[in-house]
């Protein structure tokens, strides 16, 4: 027998994470293009790589970076990590993408994402260790208490996004929002599912396979989950590709998909991911009645509903499962040194599940209300400007910004996109419009070329 | 079942259940919820000082050591995210009247002794020569 040796190039691993991550996002896959909207390749995504410079990955993020321009950079690109980890296809079949398809999953990104998600991971996700304590003595009977305590709030609480879809002046545009920061997961939904399916750990093996095989649809395709998601997104006109919306993705919502990822890739974390699971099947039931009521007042019949009449009640029964069988079954078989870990996940599942909440929530006023902030700007107080130039044929991204910032058209005219689906904001030279912190824009020129200044307000202007 | 209580840790750092009083502890920095409650006579645990060392805590009432470990081992569960603090207690009567309230907790503090002991006077810290 021979041994192959395989020399791994040094710099592999003695590279920073921040050259690590340059050099991933670097790859052409992941420049973008003059498109607002991908197209059907799930392999491009733009991830910016103009702007990675200006992240400091030396400084893990905090709870309250959880919207900053770090943190969106950081789980866009964690989310491309993960999603290198599944299978994606073109629906219009692959012959066109070949080179892509091989340079997504080829042997140069992988080295460098098995190089790099580690160290990624711990940079977004270690803020939970600080963020969440269990302490005490917790038996099944506390875990169970706990459980109900949280699932019953969330029924009982408000959904924040849902109310900014209610209170908004374009309220169509504010839903379709809301269903692009869904589509995110819906349409590759129980993909991080899918990675505790394997191995040998009895009946609550069982009890998480019943749920995945209702999230595929029992096998047939026009039930699987991802296809009624398709299928109300259709019925809002919205594309149905993965990821036609990735420039419109939030950090929140990044954050809390990539934490369902972030749990299944590791199993030493597998009875937090049990927690999180069951919390977040809990509270989806609940959660698809209250934007079931707020899309039926907006749209009447106009939009397919499917997707959210299918989880209203499947995630009843999910909820049922997953605290019966898998929850507390574990925590009865596994005794109490699982029982925190349990209860941490759900402790976590509901935290990151806040941030998509708020994040999305935020998102829906700002861009409702673009007006108002023209307003705010003229009032705000500002620092040095920095330019930044834009062309029409030149690649288009969206970005936030950690702080505030006045953006004012300096020369030609452009677009200030902050919604998929709603007009965007057209600028002539001299608007200006605040953007507050975390708020996800991009600027399309619409003359060949356009220059605008970025001013940091040093006194924002109440809104 | 146990008894829920949201505590926002901001505002409030003990808990009243009936005739038993927890304190937030925070001996590393994270917060539990202890028993107030010295294991000699009953004294009020939240009102002790560390020893120098930080492994034990002194009891106002009879100057009792107690280490922390076995502080640590009364907290009840708790789950805190953030500034919120959901504590279960176990076995408690639903009729049995719970307030949630701040007062002062000395046993938090660093240890005051050690201080005085081991800090330079600012003159000579700052290498200032008499």
């Amino acid at each position: 027998m021979t041994i192959r040796h395989v020399s791994v190039p040094l710099g592999a691993v003695t590279e920073t994470l921040s050259e690590r991550a340059l050099s991933f996002v670097r790859n052409p896959l992941f420049g973008g293009d003059r498109h607002v909207l991908h197209g059907p390749n799930p392999y491009r995504r733009m991830l910016a790589p103009e702007t990675f410079g200006e992240i400091d990955f030396g400084r893990p993020l905090t709870a309250r970076d959880r919207v900053t321009y770090r943190s969106l950079a950081a789980h866009r690109l964690l989310g491309t990590f993960y999603e290198s980890e599944t299978v994606l296809l073109p629906e219009q079949g692959l012959t066109e993408l070949r080179g892509d398809f091989e340079e997504f999953y080829g042997t140069g990104l992988r080295h460098l994402r098995e190089a790099t998600i580690s160290d990624l991971e711990r940079f977004a996700f270690d803020c939970l260790t600080d963020e969440v304590d269990v302490s005490g003595n917790c038996t099944v009977d506390v875990l169970d208490a706990y459980f109900q305590h949280v699932t019953d709030e969330s029924e009982q609480g408000e959904s924040p996004a849902l109310n900014a879809i209610a209170a908004a002046r374009r309220p169509e545009v504010a839903a379709d929002t809301y269903l692009v920061q869904l589509a995110l997961d819906g349409l590759t939904e129980a993909s991080a599912m899918s990675r505790n399916l394997a191995g040998a750990y009895g009946p609550e093996q069982s009890a998480l396979f019943k749920i995945f095989i209702d999230e595929f649809g029992y096998g047939v395709y026009d039930t699987k989950h991802t296809t009624i998601f398709a299928k109300m997104l259709r019925s809002r006109a919205m594309a149905t590709h993965v990821h036609a919306y990735w420039n419109f993705y939030l950090a929140g919502p990044l954050a809390t998909n990539n934490f369902y990822y972030y749990l299944s890739r590791d199993h030493a974390k597998f009875f937090r991911y049990a927690g999180a699971v069951t919390y977040a099947e809990a509270v989806f039931a609940p959660a698809f009645v209250k934007m079931i009521k707020v899309y039926r007042e907006i749209f009447g019949e106009d939009v397919d509903l499917h997707y959210c009449d299918e989880h209203a009640h499947i995630d009843e029964h999910h909820g049922r499962i997953t605290r019966e069988q898998v929850l507390l079954a574990l925590a009865e078989k596994h005794g109490p040194g699982v029982v925190p870990e349990l209860m941490r996940g759900i402790a976590e599942a509901r935290l990151v599940g806040g941030w998509f909440e708020e994040d999305t929530a935020a998102q829906i006023r700002w861009a409702d209300t673009i007006p108002r902030h023209r307003e705010l700007a003229a009032a705000a107080r500002t620092g040095e400007p920095r330019p930044v130039r834009a062309s029409a044929d030149g690649p288009f991204g969206t970005r936030s910004h950690d702080g505030a910032v006045v953006l004012t058209l300096d020369t030609g005219e452009a677009d200030l996109v902050t919604s998929a689906t709603g007009e965007p904001e057209r600028l002539v030279r001299g608007d200006a419009v605040l953007i507050p912190a975390g708020r996800v824009y991009g600027v399309k020129a619409v003359s060949p070329e356009c220059r605008y200044l970025l001013h940091p307000v040093v006194d924002e202007p109440t809104a | 079942m146990s008894r829920v209580v949201v505590m926002d840790l901001r505002r409030h750092n003990t808990v009243l259940v009936g005739h038993n009083r927890y304190f937030v502890f925070e001996p590393d920095g994270r917060p539990l919820l202890v028993h107030d409650r010295c294991p000699h006579r009953g004294g009020p645990l939240s009102l002790s000082r560390q020893t120098p060392d930080g492994r034990r805590l002194v009891c106002p009432w009879h100057g009792t050591k107690v280490g922390t470990a076995a502080v640590k081992r009364t907290s009840v569960p708790m789950v805190r995210s953030g500034d919120e603090a959901v504590v279960l207690l176990p076995d408690v009567a639903d009729d049995t009247p719970i307030t949630v309230i701040h007062k002062r907790i000395l046993a938090n503090l660093p240890p005051e002794a050690e201080q005085a002991r081991t800090e330079p006077c600012p003159a000579r810290a700052a290498g200032v020569h008499e």
